[in-house]
């Protein structure tokens, strides 16, 4: 053999060896991800911290007299004169299928009597009114009422000012958005009939959050065995903004302002300009729950994030305006947010809720060019230049074109609801057309068609300023590209637009990766490691969750998401929770879509994120239980109730997948256990009902059944299910009913249609 | 010639012999509670301009006086004066006018009244030669010729050819921007030019430390420093930009 030879067998061989001991440290074993070091950190608010308004008014006077004259401070209250805009006066609300009778009793009750046929009346008082119908661009009143299970609850019914009339939200039943109560529209096709959205935050419940009152709190009491909600007022107060403020109250009562700078509250005049909008964010913004419990005063980015709705939801569209409904979080799309300074209340004086310019000075009104040209300057002298309208024309005035109110689209055309466009855009008439948008040139010139629109911007103003790169390739139609060209189109981690960023990620996640890949393009996983060094905390969890999600069993990815985990510092929890939902979600999507392998992979990462998470263990056990396999569900739903026991849904979930192994025994005890947390959970008196329908104890069945829809109307299987047991006991008319019912709840339900037109048709036959 | 410079020259020197400070208002400082000290000195450092020309404690340009013991030196009156309207109340500053509430303008005149007893601040910072000059000139609102107010107003900070490197760059926290650097201008339109002089810094989320000049020079001055701008990066805007 040549020396050549041997050297290059001598290299081979060092290959080999090299190789062994690199396959020996880095494949052989699995690297670990680190598991939370750093306990979510809390600041440490309780409800007993708050003062009131009415505290805060004996020192500030002023901003407390502005306050309540704002809308914030008209926001809602008890049902009152002074508060109702909404005609109480025994006049009924004509559904096809049911009448409602708005009325004050004599004893001064505000209430909604709601009669159906074949079926008791049922009384609705009104505990409290949202809203004043103060918005420009639509304002509405809607109703709360309080339920025995210690819930407060939306009513269906709402009003709208400008077109006075009575209108509900089909958004979720019939997708026709908010229609007016009339004689044609059945009563079921409202969303929230029967009620069932609550004050407060829980994932049992649909919700508006914590943001139609002031501290809501809400949770359910294990020991008192019902929910315990809790507001201040239904109005905006002081300490929704600023925090609580009962130390800055004893604080100054006992003259601590003179020797320390600690008032007992932060200066909101010194929040950065994310902190500050985190302020207005808390309420004017979609948001993702991360964890419950928050309140003013409590880090808003702990509890809830801005970035994981474009996840699923994904409520704007990518150039930040409004896809289905959203609200003021629309800013961070602006240019005045992206290369400016710009925060609400540049232009929103927070106690009185007028307007002003960037300097404080106040200003006629939201159409005062003010809060434009105190920045924009340039634009100030000369206008018309500008704007291409005659000055004093509407045209001419800057939001206007720059911020046109726009209909949100979920809700349709029927009725007005259109909010300023916050994205501060550029007119571009054929974008807006593409969009559906009904923009600024359209809405004045209707009489010309978008061509003519958009010439006639060309010509005016020449080339129009470009889209920002990451939008217009959100914008562009993926078909076109290779997945890989999509993805480097999608991923851009030296541009400076984190909203952007997370619509692209979310794009990634939901339609480019999956579940631990073969092969993903090398420099997709190097811009994937660039972006979760962002310094935006979503844009850099959901890069993690991407690279977890497609790569997270190579050892080199694991090593750096180990890293990031462990140099992550205090920002580890919100990291974490982040990246668990973001999982959680996604794992949520292949379950539902029958991929439970991919499912159980996903959720498998999200338990490697948040170890012993309850809510992703029940996720699991749903997953097993769709794929069949219910020996693993029992085993996922015991260690989630391990986890946390104060879970009813987990109880009842168990209980299905003991049926499901023929447990009857177990299945009872689970249910009666959940009933045990929660008295009022439906859901386990439903399954108790199914039970007993097995057993063939009718008798029993139909009383549960009957005591699930007491406690909650809307469940449409509970009314179908009550249809089966009164037609197995004989009772046809009222399983007709029953049925009835169910369908109204669930219109586009089969097996109810099938239902009623069975028991139709067996009513038909003669006895 | 001659006789046309030294005309010049004694029309400046009648400048200077008249830039003293107009007499001042009263102003009655507020007391100020920890809070709002703390309140005042966070504006003055994170939010205002103030310490992109003038020295507090141990942060600050030097282009304009020290702050740390001010009101030692001047009274309150003076101080809010110079805070509500500098070329009026010396008309050879150099010091523009900043927007900002009248609270504020308030708040901080109050403090920095009360800054009497800076530890000896003011002299080390002349140990260190950051005395700083009051900026005694032709004041800047009849400077018309854009090169010598650029060379006047702006050249400390962004250099005097526009390379982002003048003599108080080393006391700023965010390089000025180089306003000879033709590829970054380029992405720049006339009207943002035109938006930051006027406004500052901090309107378009740079350096809170650069000024606004907008209540203090006229549309005209402000459009002449935009066109010597493109002399001196010898670039145009974004073409979608222009007219």
């Amino acid at each position: 053999m040549s020396r050549a030879g041997r050297i290059a067998y001598g290299a081979v061989g060092a290959a080999v060896i090299v190789g062994g001991v690199w396959l020996a440290l880095h494949v052989t074993r699995r690297i670990e991800l680190p598991r939370p070091l750093v306990p979510a950190g809390e600041v440490p608010v309780s409800l007993e911290d708050f003062a009131g308004a009415e505290t805060c008014r004996d020192c500030h006077n002023d901003q407390y007299a502005s306050w309540s004259r704002s809308t914030h401070g008209r926001a809602g209250g008890p049902p009152r004169r002074d508060v109702v805009i909404a005609p109480f006066d025994g006049r009924p609300l004509r559904f096809k299928d049911a009448t409602v009778t708005p009325s004050v009793t004599a004893r001064g009750d505000y209430v909604f009597t709601v009669a159906q046929p074949g079926r008791p009346n049922v009384a609705y008082r009104v505990a409290g009114v949202i809203g004043g119908g103060h918005m420009v661009g639509g304002g509405t009143q809607g109703f709360v009422t309080e339920y025995p299970d210690g819930t407060v609850r939306f009513l269906p019914f709402d009003f709208i000012r400008r077109e006075g009339v009575w209108f509900c939200n089909t958004v979720g039943r019939t997708a026709a958005g908010w229609v007016p109560i009339t004689p044609d529209l059945p009563i079921g096709a409202c969303s929230d009939w029967a009620p069932s959205r609550v004050l407060g935050s829980d994932p049992r419940f649909s919700t508006c959050q914590e943001c139609h009152a002031s501290q809501v709190a809400f949770r359910l009491d294990v020991e008192a065995k019902r929910y315990q909600t809790s507001f201040a007022t239904l109005q905006i107060n002081c300490e929704s903004c600023h925090g609580p403020a009962k130390r800055h109250v004893e604080l100054a009562l006992s003259g601590a302002f003179t020797g320390s700078a600690d008032i007992g509250l932060p200066s909101l005049a010194r929040l950065s300009k994310d902190q500050s909008l985190d302020v207005c964010f808390s309420c004017h913004a979609v948001k993702d729950q991360l964890r419950s419990g928050y309140l003013p005063g409590r880090s808003l980015q702990a509890h809830y994030s801005l970035g994981l709705p474009s996840l699923g939801d994904r409520p704007l569209f990518p150039d930040g305006r409004v896809r289905t409904f959203a609200y003021q979080e629309t800013h961070r799309f602006s240019d005045c947010y992206l290369n400016g300074s710009m925060t609400c209340v540049d232009c929103h004086d927070p106690h009185t809720q007028g307007y002003r310019d960037p300097w404080g000075t106040p200003l006629h009104g939201r159409f005062d060019d003010g809060q434009c040209t105190g920045c924009h300057a340039s634009k100030a002298a000369g206008i018309e230049r500008h704007t291409k309208h005659a000055v004093g024309s509407p045209g001419s005035v800057c939001v206007a074109c720059h911020m046109p109110y726009l209909q949100h689209p979920e809700l349709g055309n029927r009725l007005r609801y259109a909010r300023s466009d916050h994205t501060i855009g550029i007119p571009r008439p054929a974008l807006d057309t593409a969009l559906g948008i009904t923009g600024a040139c359209a809405q004045c010139h209707r009489d010309r068609s978008t061509a003519q629109l958009e010439a006639a911007a060309r010509e005016w103003w020449g080339d129009i300023k470009p889209l920002p790169p990451l939008v217009a390739a959100l914008m562009e139609p993926a078909a076109a590209l290779s997945p890989r060209e999509r993805m480097l189109k999608l991923l851009r981690p030296d541009l400076r637009h984190l909203a952007a960023q997370e619509l692209a990620l979310a794009e990634l996640l939901e339609r480019h990766l999956e579940p631990d890949m073969v092969r993903l393009d090398r420099e997709v996983v190097g811009r994937l490691r660039r972006l979760a060094e962002s310094d935006g905390r979503d844009v850099r969890a959901l890069a993690l969750a991407a690279l977890h999600l497609a790569q997270g069993e190579r050892p080199g990815v694991r090593r750096f998401l180990a890293r990031e985990l462990v140099h992550a510092g205090p920002e580890e929890p919100l990291l974490r929770d982040r990246w668990r939902v973001a999982l959680g979600y996604l794992g949520d999507l292949y379950r539902d879509a029958g991929q439970t392998r991919r499912a159980l992979a996903t959720y498998g990462k999200a338990l490697e994120i948040a170890p012993e998470d309850p809510a992703i263990l029940q996720a699991m056990g749903l997953a097993y239980a769709r794929s069949g396999d219910h020996q693993a569900a029992v085993a996922y739903y015991r260690r989630s109730l391990a986890a946390d026991a104060a879970q009813p849904l987990a109880q009842i979930n168990l209980g299905v997948a003991l049926e499901n192994l023929g447990d009857g025994v177990g299945a009872t005890a689970a249910y009666r256990a959940a009933l045990n947390l929660n008295p009022f959970e439906s859901l386990a008196l439903f399954n108790l009902g199914n039970v007993s329908m097995r057993r063939r104890e009718l008798d029993s069945a139909i009383a549960y059944y009957q005591r699930a829809i007491r406690l909650d109307r809307a469940m449409a299987p509970a009314h179908a299910n009550l249809a089966r047991a009164y037609a197995a006991a004989g009772r046809l008319a009222d399983a007709l009913a029953e049925a009835q019912w169910a369908l109204e709840l669930a219109p586009a339900d089969a097996a109810v249609h099938e239902l009623v037109q069975q028991l139709l048709s067996l009513s038909r036959q003669p006895r | 010639m001659l006789k046309a410079g030294w005309l010049t020259l004694a029309f400046g020197l009648a400048r200077l012999a008249g830039a003293e400070a107009q007499e001042a208002p009263p102003f009655r400082p507020e007391p100020l509670s920890p809070f709002a000290q703390a309140k005042a000195e966070a504006l003055l450092r994170d939010r205002l301009p103030c310490l992109g020309c003038h020295r507090l404690d141990d942060e600050g340009g030097t282009i304009g006086p020290d702050l740390s013991a001010v009101g030692a030196r001047r009274s309150a009156s003076f101080i809010y004066a110079m805070i509500a309207d500098p070329v009026r109340s010396w008309p050879g500053t150099l010091m523009p006018k900043t927007p900002m509430p009248a609270a504020w303008a308030r708040l901080v005149a109050s403090y920095l009244a009360g800054r009497s007893e800076a530890a000896g601040a003011a002299e080390a910072a002349e140990a260190a030669g950051m005395t700083g000059a009051a900026g005694a000139g032709i004041p800047l609102p009849e400077i018309d010729d854009p090169a010598a107010l650029y060379a006047r107003a702006c050249a400390a900070c962004h250099g005097e050819h526009g390379g982002g490197d003048g003599a108080n760059v080393r006391y700023l926290p965010v390089r000025p921007t180089a306003h000879a650097d033709s590829a970054y201008l380029s992405t720049r339109p006339d009207d943002t030019l035109f938006d930051g002089i006027y406004g500052g810094g901090y309107i378009l989320n740079k350096s809170h430390r650069m000024p606004a000049f907008g209540l203090t020079l006229s549309r005209e001055q402000i459009l002449g420093l935009v066109a010597y701008l493109r002399e001196l990066c010898r670039c145009q805007g974004p073409g979608w930009s222009r007219p």
